[in-house]
């Protein structure tokens, strides 16, 4: 778990200028992150959270992250936007649903 | 003083006997009248709640609701809400394996969705009861999204990345900046790559729908014709279309220049989405 939010807090600083350490030891609300507008309709916050999930999971595929020997990508991307789009979950959620899918160095 | 308070607190007990032997008959009418209409809300309260509990076991989508007026001229009696909804949905996912690929090599990462949804709302009220609630509706619609992260580029040395985010602990640091210049340091070879990325990411949406909405029984409807659609884009930091978004000049121009790690910078377009909706009212009488 330890890992994954520490990848999650990497990419979150690289794309989106929050701070990796604010990420790890604050742990605020996803909308702090700014990922996405909140302020728009129900159909941009959408969209945008759809752009934004796409991009972690892009991320995890070029580190090559080896994943879960079950594995399903479509649900990963599902709960990914949800969680985007409400922006009311503590930010380390993210990395929860990533540890889901995804096998890091602590569980092996 | 003693015999002050006994004749007040007699007088006080001894007013309303007084009062119920001249109107007995009329308050122990209300009285019982009262209390039967209590009563009967409390057992329709009760019918509903279990009734409810039943269903939402056997039929999620529907709910018992007894519609009591405050109104005399309404008439209190029960409605049957039902609120359903079905969709398929096929999304189509990129195939993320970059085994067997060399350095450089690059796939599409893409997400593709098609769906297909229905929808059925409203309330049914029994025979001449008074329901606010006198809207139902039914409609389909198809939906189409794809979500598009541009290329999934082989990477040199994915690992390299790897153990070195692995390695960072905070309690190593002395500094949350520190911390943060040493991740940004760590996932340097993941960000150059989407930087000279020549592809935008994007997402888009198309919606078609087509509803009919009624009066609770359906004696009375229109229909309404939809069609909805939107973007959400961001070019890659190194491409023209960067320039598109007028908005964000103050900022590329003025304040950039200033910023630390101001090769990082990227700026979405700002999404758009377009809805249209054609109601088709029944004008007949």
């Amino acid at each position: 778990m330890k890992f994954a939010q520490k990848f999650v807090a990497g990419y979150l600083q690289g794309a989106h200028k929050f701070s990796a350490s604010a990420y790890l030891k604050k742990n605020p609300k996803i909308s702090s992150v700014r990922m996405i507008n909140y302020s728009a309709s129900a159909g941009i916050r959408e969209l945008e959270a759809q752009k934004e999930a796409a991009g972690i999971l892009h991320y995890f595929a070029t580190l090559e992250t080896s994943h879960e020997e079950v594995y399903d990508l479509a649900k990963a991307m599902k709960s990914l936007v949800a969680l985007i789009r409400s922006g009311d979950k503590p930010v380390q959620e993210l990395g929860k649903e990533i540890d889901k899918h995804y096998k890091f160095d602590d569980e092996r | 003083m003693k015999y002050s308070i006994i004749c007040f607190l007699v007088g006080f007990y001894s007013f309303p006997s007084i009062a119920q032997e001249n109107e007995g008959s009329i308050l122990s009418q209300l009285v019982t009248a009262e209390k039967i209409e209590e009563a009967r809300e409390t057992i329709f309260d009760r019918l509903e709640e279990e009734a409810n509990k039943q269903l939402k076991k056997a039929a999620p989508f529907l709910s018992i609701n007894y519609l009591g007026n405050d109104d005399d001229s309404e008439t209190d009696g029960w409605a049957l809400d039902y609120d359903w909804s079905k969709s398929v949905e096929k999304l189509r996912v990129p195939n993320a394996d970059l085994s067997g690929l060399s350095p450089g090599d690059k796939k599409r990462f893409k997400f593709a969705e098609q769906a297909l949804a229905a929808e059925l709302k409203g309330s049914f009220a029994h025979e001449d009861t008074s329901n606010v609630n006198n809207l139902a509706s039914a409609g389909i619609g198809i939906n189409l999204k794809v979500v598009d992260s541009g290329w999934l580029v082989k990477m040199e040395n994915p690992d390299k990345v790897n153990e070195c985010v692995n390695r960072l602990e905070l309690e190593d640091f002395e500094s949350d900046p520190e911390f943060d210049a040493a991740m940004r340091a760590c996932n340097k070879p993941y960000f150059d790559i989407v930087r000279n990325m020549d592809a935008p990411s994007f997402s888009y949406s198309f919606n078609l729908n087509y509803k009919i909405e009624a009066n609770a029984d359906y004696t009375e409807h229109h229909k309404v014709y939809g069609i909805s659609t939107g973007l959400a884009f961001e070019p890659s930091s190194g491409s023209a279309l960067q320039m598109l978004n007028i908005f964000d000049y103050p900022f590329r121009f003025f304040t950039r220049p200033f910023s630390a790690n101001a090769e990082d910078y990227n700026a979405s377009l700002p999404s758009v989405y377009f809805a249209l909706e054609n109601v088709d009212p029944d004008l007949s009488p």
